[in-house]
């Protein structure tokens, strides 16, 4: 896994890298580059600077810097060496490399008529290294067939950021579309990954396994990339990250029409807050979703909370309704 | 009989200096043709190189590898040796192995000086800036490259076909002059 991370860097990086305590080489979450300042690597939530022996310190003075030598040559290599061919991924701030992982870049950006159009004199990497649970959603998955006759429900999966919705999202994908779970055939699975994360896709391919079954939109608006998938690849189900817009609520709305499941994921803290957002508030009274669930990482691995879409109106019903509810969540 | 054993060897000996003459004619014509062909080469690549970049938005090591298709050696080897030297193990940056590639390769070509340095300028851009860019500095050499084919070209209208008569003519002054 790291063996990708290694590859594109320098060899004078490379060698810190390698000779990082074995522990924390497991646990690597960051490796941040910053040209002519100090080297930093962060690792199971705390961070250290690192010297030039691969040793990790606290204090900043005795870390190693990478120069602007190291740096140009890093950015070449994750461009292979082709900047031009990366403008949108320039634009966007990052770039996804084999493996999955993220590389966020900082620097000088051009502006056109106001809007970024991409950034130059890049001097800030942030190498996020990608780690795939493999049976993250084992759990899960059953709970989400409790449609009619056990058939798959849509589902809108919810928790806040760095608590696993994508690492669950991803491995609802590919269990779907290999049919491990043992409760369906093998379904066709369609995945709008507008932000390279479900799939991480590099030239199209994905590099992370999303199943067999499977068909990637990369990069591409959600909306956009449900009608797209909904008209060309004839999916059972669609998979797509971080709703919320007027537009994503269209697509699944078109979605449901067409008999397609859709399970996706919001940025709340609990069904209460996501409430508060009308577009999602509007697609769960119409029932576009059959259940909820909210998600927490815990030391102990993913912990979800599985509510029923039927349920939760009923019970806002009988006390002061939706609007109560999305009050309390914006106040 | 040992008369005309000697005018024999005599004869042989100016066949030869004749053959020696020519070859060291037509050999110094070459040059002049093969320069002109080999600039008008570059510049074909050059071209294609820049539709890659631009339209086809291919990455560099492949781009230049495309480029080179349909150019013969030894201009070829200078696209296909970079993209060798890019892929290796070695971690060059993209300037290192283009100065490398033109290092060796170029005393098999029959280009100059000022060519190399046209190309090794646009070496140290390449790769590292947007598409805009990118063809702004490959049009720059382009033409740099082109004023450099029009005087070959005069050049060797000039020279090759004086350098090829005069290595014949050279030849039979030296027999004249011998017999």
């Amino acid at each position: 896994m790291l063996e990708d991370i290694v590859h594109i860097l320098p060899q004078e990086l490379k060698a810190i890298i390698y000779h990082l305590p074995m522990e924390v080489k497991h646990s690597l979450e960051e490796i941040r580059i910053r040209e002519n300042r100090p080297l930093e690597i962060s690792h199971r939530g705390s961070f250290h600077y690192a010297t030039e022996q691969g040793k990790l310190v606290l204090d900043p003075r005795q870390a190693y810097q990478p120069s602007h030598e190291q740096c140009r040559k890093l950015l070449e290599r994750i461009t292979n060496y082709s900047l031009y061919a990366m403008e949108e991924e320039l634009r966007r701030g990052y770039i996804t490399i084999a493996g999955g992982h993220r590389i966020g870049i900082a620097g000088r950006t051009i502006l056109d008529g106001g809007s970024v159009r991409g950034i130059r004199d890049i001097g800030g990497f942030n190498i996020r290294i990608a780690r795939e649970v493999v049976g993250a959603a084992k759990q899960l998955l059953p709970k989400l067939f409790a449609g009619p006759g056990g058939s798959l429900q849509s589902t809108l999966m919810i928790s806040p950021p760095q608590q696993g919705k994508t690492t669950m999202l991803r491995d609802v994908a590919r269990s779907l579309s290999y049919g491990s779970h043992g409760k369906q055939l093998p379904m066709k699975v369609a995945i709008v990954d507008e932000r390279s994360e479900i799939a991480a896709s590099v030239r199209g391919i994905p590099s992370f396994d999303v199943g067999p079954r499977t068909d990637v939109m990369d990069a591409c608006p959600k909306a956009e990339g449900m009608m797209m998938l909904l008209r060309s690849m004839s999916p059972d189900v669609i998979i797509v990250d971080e709703i919320g817009r007027v537009e994503d609520a269209l697509a699944i709305r078109e979605a449901a029409h067409c008999g397609v499941k859709v399970i996706a994921t919001a940025h709340a803290y609990d069904v209460q807050e996501v409430l508060g957002r009308s577009e999602i508030r509007g697609l769960i009274q119409e029932k576009a979703f059959g259940s909820i669930v909210e998600l927490k990482r815990s030391q102990h691995g993913f912990m979800h909370r599985i509510i029923a879409v039927d349920r939760l109106l009923e019970h806002s019903r009988q006390n002061s309704g939706f609007f109560s509810l999305s009050r309390k969540a914006g106040s | 009989m040992i008369v005309q054993a000697l005018m024999m060897i005599k004869l042989l000996g100016a066949v030869l200096i004749l053959f020696a003459g020519t070859a060291i004619g037509f050999v110094q014509a070459s040059f002049y043709v093969n320069r002109s062909k080999q600039l008008r080469q570059l510049i074909h690549a050059l071209q294609r190189l820049e539709t890659e970049i631009d339209y086809g938005q291919t990455e560099l090591p492949t781009a230049l590898i495309k480029s080179s298709e349909g150019i013969e050696q030894p201009v070829s080897r200078l696209f296909t040796l970079t993209a060798e030297l890019l892929t290796a193990e070695q971690e060059l940056s993209m300037n290192e192995a283009w100065q490398q590639a033109i290092h060796q390769v170029w005393d098999v070509t029959s280009l100059r000086a000022r060519e190399k340095e046209v190309l090794l300028r646009m070496g140290s851009v390449l790769g590292m800036s947007n598409a805009e860019d990118q063809l702004k500095h490959l049009q720059l050499a382009q033409i740099q490259l082109k004023s450099e084919e029009a005087l070959a070209r005069e050049e060797q209208q000039r020279y090759a076909n004086m350098w090829r008569s005069l290595g014949t003519l050279g030849a039979i002054l030296i027999v004249i002059l011998m017999v």
